[in-house]
C-alpha cells in the first residue's frame, strides 16, 4: 500500500482540526481546541484502483509569534490550504504561508477549502476574494466541517493530484 | 614349444605393432610418463579439474560426499594453523547467520519466560503483589521489573524526510495497527525536540524516555531507526542499531533516495531489523522454597524407614523395578524420559519436565529407590496437553475462581466476571500464553468497582480524572462549577467513598478561567483590558484596530462559556484619537474634526489664534501624523478682535457710590454681547473681571460688583464664565477702578 504525508495549512481557527476530525472519524465539535505543534491522522483512501494511505498532519495555525516551522512540512507529498469564509483575512494568511511554503520546499499540489459553509450567512468573502483564489488555477471546494459538505471530495481529489500527478 | 612360438609371435606382433602404433606408443608412453611423475600429473589434471567437478556435481551429490571430510579436515587445519584468513572471508556470511542464531535464541528465551511466570506463584510473587498493591502499578508491570533485564518492544523504521513507516517489528502484534502513525508522532517530536532545542544541525535526538519505556532514535542520512525498549537495555544494543542501520542505509539509498510511499520495496529488510528484536532476563539463581525442602526431608525419611522394612535386595529385582520405574515415569504427561540407565547403583535419569508435572522423587518409594541413588537430570519444557496447558495459565495468572478458562480446538475461551485489574494483568500477559493459536474472551466481563459505581453516578466529563485510594476519592482535572457541586452532593450518598480530594479542581467556567481564555484566545493588545461580568459576559474596555475588533467579536464565540460580547467600552483606535484630538484642541462649535489613517482633518470656520494654537498641538498628539487645515475658513469676528475691543473696556465709579450709571449699564450690556460671540468661536472664554479699589472702599465695591454681575447675568452671562479678582491699595483713590480681560480656557489655567 502506498503511503502519503499531507498537511493541512491555514489560520488559526480556520476548521483544520475539524476538517480532519470531519473527513477520518466523521465526527463534529463546536469546542475550540487550538492546536498545538501538529496532530497527525491517518485515513486509507481508494484512487482508482489504488490504495493509498493518507497521513494527514494538522498544523497550528498561523499566528504572528507561532510561526510554522519547516520541518513539519518536510516529506510532504500536498497541501490542504484552509480558509475561514467568515474571516477574508484568513485568505492573505493562507497565502503568506504558501508562499513560504513553496521557499522552503518547493511546489506542491494543493486544493483550496472555503471552510465554514454552513455558515453561509456570515460569510463575508467578496467577489474581489474570490476572483483572487480562482487566478490560482487550484480546485476550490466550499466546505463544512459541521454538516461534512465537501469535505471528503476534497481530500479525495487531493489525493488524485498526489496519484495521478 | 607353445611358448616359444608364442614368444616368437610376440617379437612378429610387436615388430607389426611398432610400424601401424610407433607413434600412439610412444604418445601412450608419455601419457605414462605424466601420470607417473605426481608433478606432471598435476599440472594435467589442474587443466580439467574445475570442469570436471562442476560436470559430476550437476550428476549426483556423491563428489560432495566424497570430499566432505578431505574438506573438513582441510578447514581444521587451516582454522587450527592460523584462523585470520579464513574467518575473514566468512565474515560477511556470518553476520546473517549469527543473527539468525539470536532470533533462535530468542525464542528459546520466550520459551524460559515460564521462569518468571513461575513466580506468579511462588513466595517472591505474593512479596511483588503487595508491592504492586503498594505502587499502584498492575502486577504484570512489576512482574517485568523484576524479571526482565530490557525487552525491545517495537521497531520503527522510519524515512527521514516525510516520517512515512518504512517497516514495524513489534513484540505485541495488537501494536501494529497504529504504528504509521506512531511513525509519523515519532518524527514530529523529533523535528520539535530539534527545532526547539538544538543549537545548530549538529545535535541530534537520540533517545526519549516515556514513563519505563526508552525510545532509541538512531539517525542515517535517509532513514531513522527508532528502537522501543523496556527495561534497561545494555550499550551494545545501541552499537547493534547502529551498524543495522548503517547496512540498511548502504543497501537501500537508491530507494530510500526516490520513495513515494511504497512500504512494500523494503520488505526485505525485515530479517535485519529482527535481529534487534532482542530480550533479555534477570538470572535467579534457584532457591528452594522452604515448603519443598519440608516435603524432600519427609520423603527421605519415608524411604529410609522402607529401606529397612524391606531389607536386603537383589540386583536382579533392582534392576526390574528399576524399569518399572522409569517406564511409569514416561507414562507421565509432562515427563519426557530421553535417557536412563545404571552404573555402579547409581541411577541416572535425564529428559524434559513440565514443572506442574507429578514430582518424580515421589514416585521412588513406590519402586523402593533411594533418592541419594538417583539423579535427574531434566530440562524445564511446556507440556502443550490441554490441562496442563490450562493449569499453567490458571496458575500463572493467579485466575480468580469466578472466571472459568476451557480449551477447544487450539482456542482459550475465557469468561466470567472479576476484577477490572485483573483483566488488566490478562491482556498484558496474553501474548506469553503459548500451547493456544487464540483467545477468545469474549464473555470476559469486569465486575463494577466502587469507581466504576462513582463514575457512573457522577457522570464526569471526559476532562475529569478520578481514582480511588482506598476508600479516598481523589478527583483532578477539570470541570464546570456545576458538575462539581452535583459530584459532591452526589458522593454523600455513596457510603463506601469515605473521603474526597477535589482541590485540584479547576473549575473552567469560573469567571477567572473565562478571563484568562478570553484573554489566551483574543490575545488584546496593551490597549484593551478585559473584564468578564457575573453573567459571563465579556467586556472590552479601551481602543484597538478595527480589524482587531472583528476578530474579536469572532473570537469570544469560540471561549467556552462566555456569554456574549460587550464593546460599548471600545473604541476604535480611529475613535480614540479623535476623542482625544478634540479634547486637547477644543475646537469652536464652527469647527468640525475627523480622523483618517493617521490624519486629523479639520474643517470648518476658526479663527486665527485657535488655528494657531490647533497648529501648535496637533502633531503632539498621539497617533496624528498629519494635520490637514485646507478646508478650514478663517473667520471674519475673530476671538481675537473680540479679545481687544473686550479688553479696551473700562469703567470707572464715584466713591462711595455703588448705584451703576445709564451709560455704566450701555457698556456692561455691550460688553456682555461681545463675551457671547467670542463664547461662540471659543467655548472656553472667560471674561476676567478686575476691580481696584482704594482704602476704606471695599464694601462699596463688592455692592457694586453685586449690581454689575446682575446685568451681566441679565444678558446671559454665568458664573462659570466670569473670572473675578480684587486689588486694594493702601492710598486712599477716588471711587474704583474697573478692567475686564478675555481670556480662553487655556490662558486661565
Ligand atoms: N460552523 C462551523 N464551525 C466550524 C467549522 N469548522 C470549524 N469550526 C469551528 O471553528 C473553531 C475552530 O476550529 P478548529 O478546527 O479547531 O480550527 P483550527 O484551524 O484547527 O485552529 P488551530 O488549531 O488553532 O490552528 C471550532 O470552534 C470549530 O467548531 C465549520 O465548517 N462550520
Ligand atoms: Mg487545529
Amino acid at each position: 500500500m502506498l503511503q502519503k504525508k499531507i498537511c493541512i495549512l491555514g489560520a488559526a481557527g480556520a476548521g483544520k482540526t475539524s476538517l480532519t476530525a470531519q473527513f477520518v472519524y466523521s465526527k463534529f465539535s463546536e469546542k475550540y481546541l487550538s492546536t498545538m505543534g501538529v496532530k497527525i491522522d491517518r485515513k486509507k483512501v481508494v484512487v482508482g484502483d489504488t490504495q493509498v494511505n493518507l497521513m494527514i498532519w494538522d498544523i497550528h495555525g498561523e499566528e504572528k509569534f507561532k510561526k510554522i516551522t519547516s520541518s513539519y512540512l518536510r516529506g510532504a507529498s500536498g497541501l490542504v490550504m484552509v480558509v475561514d469564509g467568515t474571516r477574508p483575512e484568513t485568505i492573505t494568511i493562507a497565502k503568506e504561508i504558501l508562499q513560504r511554503v513553496e521557499q522552503d520546499v518547493g511546489d506542491l499540489p494543493y486544493v483550496w477549502l472555503l471552510n465554514k459553509a454552513d455558515l453561509v450567512d456570515e460569510w463575508s468573502l467578496s467577489e474581489r476574494h474570490l476572483n483572487d483564489l480562482k487566478e490560482m488555477n487550484k480546485p476550490i471546494y466550499h466546505t463544512s466541517a459541521k454538516t461534512g459538505e465537501h469535505v471528503e471530495d476534497s481530500f479525495l481529489a487531493l489525493a488524485e493530484m498526489l496519484l495521478l500527478g | 614349444m607353445s611358448l616359444d612360438k608364442n614368444h616368437s609371435d610376440d617379437s612378429a606382433l610387436q615388430k607389426l605393432r611398432d610400424i601401424l602404433f610407433k607413434q600412439e606408443a610412444s604418445r601412450i608412453s608419455a601419457i605414462e610418463e605424466v601420470h607417473h611423475d605426481p608433478a606432471l600429473y598435476t599440472e594435467e589434471v589442474a587443466k580439467v579439474i574445475a570442469e570436471a567437478i562442476a560436470l559430476r556435481s550437476k550428476e549426483d551429490k556423491d563428489l560432495g560426499k566424497a570430499m566432505r571430510p578431505a574438506i573438513e579436515d582441510a578447514l581444521n587445519i587451516s582454522i587450527s594453523e592460523n584462523p585470520k584468513p579464513l574467518s575473514d572471508a566468512l565474515f560477511p556470511v556470518m553476520g546473517p547467520a549469527i543473527r539468525k542464531a539470536i532470533q533462535h535464541a530468542i525464542a528459546g528465551m520466550l520459551q524460559s519466560l515460564n521462569k518468571s511466570l513461575e513466580y506468579a506463584f511462588s513466595v517472591k510473587s505474593l512479596k511483588w503483589r503487595l508491592e504492586a498493591a503498594r505502587t499502584g502499578k498492575s502486577f504484570a508491570e512489576v512482574l517485568l521489573l523484576h524479571t526482565l533485564k530490557y525487552r525491545v518492544e517495537q521497531i520503527f523504521w522510519i524515512h527521514k524526510e516525510s516520517g512515512l513507516l518504512l517497516k514495524h517489528l513489534s513484540f505485541d502484534p495488537s501494536l501494529d495497527e497504529d504504528a504509521d502513525v506512531v511513525s509519523s508522532m515519532l518524527t514530529a517530536v523529533r523535528d520539535f525536540i530539534q527545532d526547539s532545542f538544538a543549537g545548530d544541525g549538529e545535535q541530534e535526538v537520540q533517545s526519549m524516555r516515556l514513563g519505563d519505556l526508552v525510545i532509541f532514535v538512531e539517525q542515517a542520512p535517509d532513514s531513522v531507526l527508532a528502537m522501543v525498549c523496556r527495561g534497561n537495555p545494555p550499550l551494545s544494543l545501541r552499537e547493534n542499531m547502529e551498524q543495522t542501520l548503517e547496512n540498511l542505509q548502504q543497501e537501500f539509498h537508491p530507494v530510500l533516495n526516490n520513495f513515494e510511499g511504497d512500504a512494500t520495496l523494503f520488505d526485505s529488510a525485515q530479517e535485519q531489523l529482527s535481529s534487534l528484536m532482542l530480550v533479555d532476563y534477570v538470572n535467579e539463581e534457584k532457591k528452594k522454597s522452604p515448603v519443598k525442602l519440608l516435603v524432600g526431608v519427609g520423603l527421605s525419611l519415608l524411604i529410609l524407614l522402607g529401606y529397612w522394612g524391606w531389607g536386603e535386595i537383589q540386583d536382579i529385582q533392582q534392576q526390574e523395578r528399576w524399569h518399572a520405574y522409569v517406564k511409569a515415569l514416561k507414562s507421565q504427561d509432562g515427563i519426557v524420559v530421553t535417557d536412563a540407565k545404571e552404573e555402579n547403583g547409581q541411577y541416572y535419569i535425564s529428559g524434559l519436565r513440565d514443572g506442574l508435572s507429578v514430582d518424580p522423587v515421589s514416585m521412588l518409594s513406590q519402586f523402593q529407590f533411594n533418592k541419594k541413588n538417583v539423579h535427574y537430570d531434566f530440562q524445564p519444557y511446556h507440556a502443550l496437553q490441554a490441562d496442563f496447558v490450562l493449569k499453567r495459565i490458571r496458575q500463572r495468572l493467579s485466575t480468580p475462581e469466578t472466571v472459568s478458562m476451557h480449551i477447544k480446538d487450539g482456542v482459550l475461551y475465557v469468561s466470567g466476571k472479576t476484577s477490572s485489574d485483573w483483566i488488566k494483568t490478562f491482556h498484558a500477559m496474553r501474548y506469553w500464553i503459548d500451547g493456544v493459536h487464540a483467545i477468545n474472551d469474549k464473555g470476559l466481563h469486569e465486575r463494577s468497582s466502587l469507581l466504576d459505581r462513582v463514575k457512573k453516578i457522577t457522570q464526569p466529563p471526559d476532562s475529569i480524572m478520578m481514582t480511588m485510594q482506598d476508600s479516598k476519592l481523589l478527583i483532578s482535572g477539570s470541570s464546570t462549577a456545576e458538575w462539581l457541586q452535583h459530584a459532591r452532593n452526589a458522593l454523600q450518598g455513596i457510603k463506601e467513598v469515605t473521603a474526597y480530594d477535589d482541590k485540584s479542581v479547576e473549575i473552567i467556567d469560573s469567571l477567572s478561567a473565562i478571563l484568562r481564555r478570553a484573554n489566551e484566545a483574543l490575545n488584546p493588545p496593551k490597549t484593551v483590558r478585559l473584564y468578564v461580568t457575573k453573567t459571563k459576559r465579556i467586556v472590552a474596555k479601551g481602543y484597538a484596530s478595527s480589524s482587531w475588533i472583528t476578530q474579536a467579536k469572532h473570537g469570544v464565540k469560540t471561549i467556552a462559556y462566555a456569554r456574549g460580547f460587550d464593546d460599548k467600552k471600545l473604541q476604535t483606535i480611529e475613535q480614540f484619537v479623535l476623542q482625544h484630538a478634540t479634547k486637547v484642541l477644543l475646537p469652536p462649535s464652527s469647527v468640525h474634526l475627523t480622523f483618517s489613517k493617521g490624519t486629523l482633518i479639520a474643517s470648518g470656520q476658526a479663527d486665527v489664534a485657535w488655528m494657531k494654537m490647533a497648529k501648535g498641538k496637533a502633531l503632539g498628539i498621539k497617533g496624528v501624523e498629519q494635520f490637514d487645515v485646507s478646508n478650514v475658513q478663517l473667520s471674519v469676528s475673530s476671538w481675537q478682535t473680540l479679545k481687544t475691543v473686550i479688553d479696551k473696556t473700562q469703567l470707572v465709579s464715584l466713591a462711595n457710590s455703588p448705584t451703576l450709571q445709564s451709560e455704566d449699564k450701555r457698556i456692561l450690556q455691550t460688553l456682555a454681547s461681545r463675551y457671547q460671540k467670542a463664547l461662540k468661536l471659543n467655548p472656553s472664554s472667560v471674561l476676567a473681571i478686575d476691580f481696584s479699589y482704594g482704602s476704606g472702599e471695599k464694601l462699596v465695591t463688592q455692592l457694586r460688583y453685586k449690581k454689575i454681575s446682575q446685568v451681566l447675568a441679565k444678558y446671559g452671562l454665568k458664573e462659570k464664565h466670569v473670572r473675578l479678582s480684587f486689588h486694594g491699595h493702601k492710598q486712599s483713590t477716588q471711587g474704583s477702578h474697573m478692567t475686564f480681560t478675555l481670556l480662553s480656557d487655556r490662558e486661565r489655567s
